[in-house]
C-alpha cells in the first residue's frame, strides 16, 4: 500500500475493530448490564487464531475458530454471571481484564499481518445492521424489555437470565470478529487489547448513543480519528477515557441526541 | 534426615502463614473501600484504585526528596484519600445526581471507569526507590521478613480494626448502615446524604491508599511481577466472596483469596486465582458467603 494512504489505512482498522467492540458492549448493555471488559472476548479470539495463521493454516479458517473460541468463552462467561445483580455483572466482567493480561500472540509484524481493512469495516457495517434487525426482532425487544424494567419482563414470562446469556454470547462473537480480523492488521499487537480496548469500546458506545446500533459505529469513527489524528494520537488512551467521562457525564445520550434534539426543535 | 524434613515444612508453614496475613490484610482493607462505597452509594466504585495509585506517587516522591518512611506513608496516605474525595465530588457526584437517562443507574460505574483510565494514562508510573526501602529484617521461625512488611502488615490490621468500630460503634456508622438499608428513609431522618458520601469516600480512599503504601513498601514484593495488578483484582474478588455491603465479610473473603493465592507458584497466577474466584463467586455465591438481604435491596434487579 502506498505510504500516503496507510495513516487511512489504519484509521479503517481502529474504526472497524472498535466499532465491533462497541456493538458488543451495546446489546449487553440494552440488556440492561455493563460489560467493562468485552475486549477480553476480541483478545482470546486473536490468541486463537494468530498461531493458526503462524502455522499456515487457511486465514478464513483460523479467524472462524478464533470466532469461535471466543463465543464459547462468551457463553460461559454469560452463564457464570447472567443470574448476577447489576453491580455484581460489573465486578465479574471487571475479571476479564486478568484475562487480557495474561494472553500472549504473536505480533503483526512477527506474523507478516498484511491484511486489507476492507474485510473489518464491512464485517462492522454489517454487524451494525445485523445488530440493528435484531434490536427490532423478537429476540431484540425482549431484550430491550429485560434492560428496560427486569420485573416487567418477569412478569409477562419472559426469562431475563436466557436474555442476558444470549445478548453476552452474541456481543462476545462480536468481539471475537475484530479479534480475528484484527490478527491481519499490520500493526497487531494484542497487549493493545488491555483496558485501552475495553475503554475504547465504551467510549465508543456512549459517545455515539446507545439509542441505536449506528451509535457504536459513529461513536468508533470518532475514536479512530483520535488513534491517528496527529494531535491526539500520543495520548489516543487519555484522550478516549476523557471523551468518555465528559460523555457519560455531560452527554449521557451521545451525539445521538444532540441531532435528535435539534431535530425536534 | 527427618529432622531436616521436618524444619523445611515447619519453614514452608510459617512463610504461608507470613504471606496469608501479609497480603489477607492489605486486601482486606482494600476490599473494604469497595464495600464502604457501595453500602453509601449502592454502586461498584470502579475507580477507586486511583487513590492507590495516588498514594504511590506520593510515596515515591517523598521518598525521592529523602523523606523518612513515617512521614512518606503518611503523606502518601493524604494523598490518596484527598484523590478519593476528589474523584468522588469531580465525577461519582455528578454522574449518580444525573441518574436515569439512556445509561441508567450505570452512569457511575462507567464514570468512575473512565476516570481511572484517564488517570492510569496521564500519571506517570511512580519508581520504586529501592534504596529507601531496606530497613532490616525480623526472624519469624527461621524465616527473614523485611521489617517494613511487618510494620505495614501491623499498621493495615490495627487499620481494619478501627475500621470495623468505626462503623459498628459511631455515628457516622449508624448513618452509613442506615444509608444503605434505605436511602430514602435515612434522608426522611435528616441523615445527610451528600457529607456521608464525602466522608465514606475519605474512609474508603484512605484504606485503599494505606494497603497501597503498605505494597508499595514491601521489599521484594514486586520481584517477577509483571504488573502491580492485584490489589484492585484481589479486593474485588473479596468483596464478590464476602458480599458487597458487608465490611467483616469483605475482611473474610480477603482472608479467602490470600490463602488460595499461596498455592500458586508465580505472581502472574496469583491473578488468574483471584479472577477466578470472582467469577466463580458471582455463579455460584451471588450474593456472597454471608449475604446482607437487607442492604441494598434495591440493586437486586
Amino acid at each position: 500500500m502506498p505510504h500516503a494512504f496507510a495513516p487511512l489505512a489504519e484509521l479503517f482498522w481502529r474504526f472497524g475493530i472498535v466499532g465491533l467492540i462497541g456493538l458488543g458492549t451495546w446489546l449487553v448493555l440494552r440488556c440492561g448490564r455493563v460489560m467493562l471488559g468485552n475486549a477480553a472476548f476480541a483478545a482470546i479470539a486473536a490468541a486463537a487464531t494468530a498461531p493458526l495463521v503462524a502455522r499456515g493454516t487457511p486465514d478464513a479458517v483460523a479467524a472462524l475458530a478464533g470466532v469461535l473460541v471466543a463465543a464459547i468463552c462468551g457463553a460461559v462467561f454469560g452463564l457464570a454471571a447472567a443470574r448476577a445483580t447489576s453491580a455484581a455483572f460489573a465486578l465479574a466482567s471487571l475479571s476479564l481484564w486478568a484475562v487480557e493480561l495474561s494472553v500472549r500472540a504473536p505480533s503483526g509484524p512477527e506474523l507478516r499481518s498484511h491484511g486489507s481493512p476492507a474485510f473489518v469495516v464491512a464485517a462492522a457495517i454489517l454487524a451494525a445492521i445485523g445488530a440493528w434487525r435484531y434490536a427490532l426482532s423478537r429476540h431484540g425487544h425482549i431484550a430491550a424489555a429485560v434492560g428496560q424494567d427486569e420485573r416487567a419482563a418477569q412478569a409477562v414470562g419472559i426469562d431475563p437470565v436466557r436474555a442476558r446469556i444470549t445478548a453476552v454470547t452474541l456481543g462476545a462473537l462480536l468481539a471475537g470478529v475484530a479479534g480475528s480480523l484484527s490478527v491481519f492488521y499490520p500493526g497487531f499487537d494484542i497487549t493493545a487489547y488491555r483496558l485501552h480496548g475495553d475503554i475504547a469500546g465504551l467510549a465508543a458506545v456512549v459517545l455515539g448513543g446507545v439509542g441505536s446500533s449506528l451509535g457504536p459505529l459513529a461513536g468508533a469513527a470518532l475514536v479512530a480519528i483520535a488513534a491517528v489524528s496527529p494531535f491526539t494520537k500520543e495520548h489516543a488512551a487519555a484522550v478516549n477515557a476523557i471523551g468518555l467521562l465528559a460523555a457519560t457525564i455531560v452527554l449521557p445520550g451521545g451525539i445521538a441526541s444532540i441531532f435528535s434534539r435539534a431535530a425536534r426543535r | 534426615m527427618h529432622r531436616r524434613l521436618e524444619r523445611a515444612q515447619e519453614f514452608t508453614l510459617t512463610q504461608s502463614f507470613v504471606d496469608i496475613a501479609f497480603k489477607g490484610s492489605l486486601y482486606a482493607l482494600f476490599a473494604i473501600g469497595y464495600a464502604l462505597t457501595y453500602s453509601a452509594g449502592g454502586t461498584l466504585n470502579v475507580a477507586h484504585p486511583i487513590s492507590a495509585m495516588a498514594a504511590a506517587a506520593a510515596v515515591s516522591w517523598l521518598l525521592a526528596r529523602d523523606q523518612p518512611i513515617w512521614i512518606a506513608g503518611g503523606g502518601g496516605v493524604a494523598a490518596g484519600a484527598i484523590a478519593g474525595v476528589l474523584v468522588d465530588r469531580i465525577v461519582l457526584w455528578p454522574a449518580r445526581s444525573r441518574g436515569g437517562g439512556p445509561l441508567g443507574p450505570a452512569r457511575p460505574l462507567i464514570a468512575g471507569l473512565a476516570a481511572l483510565a484517564a488517570f492510569g494514562a496521564l500519571a506517570p508510573e511512580p519508581e520504586r526507590p529501592t534504596h529507601a526501602l531496606h530497613a532490616g529484617i525480623f526472624r519469624i521461625g527461621g524465616f527473614g521478613v523485611p521489617k517494613l512488611m511487618v510494620e505495614g502488615t501491623i499498621a493495615c490490621i490495627l487499620a481494619l480494626v478501627a475500621v470495623v468500630l468505626l462503623v459498628r460503634a459511631t455515628r457516622y456508622g449508624l448513618g452509613l448502615r442506615a444509608l444503605a438499608s434505605n436511602a430514602a428513609a435515612a434522608r426522611a431522618a435528616g441523615i445527610g446524604v451528600e457529607p456521608m458520601h464525602i466522608r465514606t469516600a475519605l474512609l474508603a480512599s484512605a484504606c485503599g491508599a494505606l494497603a497501597a503504601v503498605t505494597l508499595f513498601t514491601a521489599p521484594y514484593y514486586f520481584a517477577g511481577r509483571s504488573t502491580p495488578f492485584d490489589l484492585p483484582l484481589a479486593g474485588l474478588a473479596a468483596v464478590a466472596l464476602g458480599g458487597l455491603a458487608s465490611i467483616p465479610a469483605a475482611i473474610v473473603g480477603a482472608f479467602v483469596v490470600a490463602t488460595a493465592q499461596i498455592f500458586v507458584p508465580t505472581a502472574d497466577a496469583s491473578d488468574a486465582v483471584a479472577a477466578a474466584l470472582l467469577v466463580l463467586s458471582i455463579a455460584f455465591l451471588p450474593r456472597g458467603m454471608f449475604p446482607v438481604t437487607r442492604l441494598r435491596e434495591t440493586d437486586r434487579a
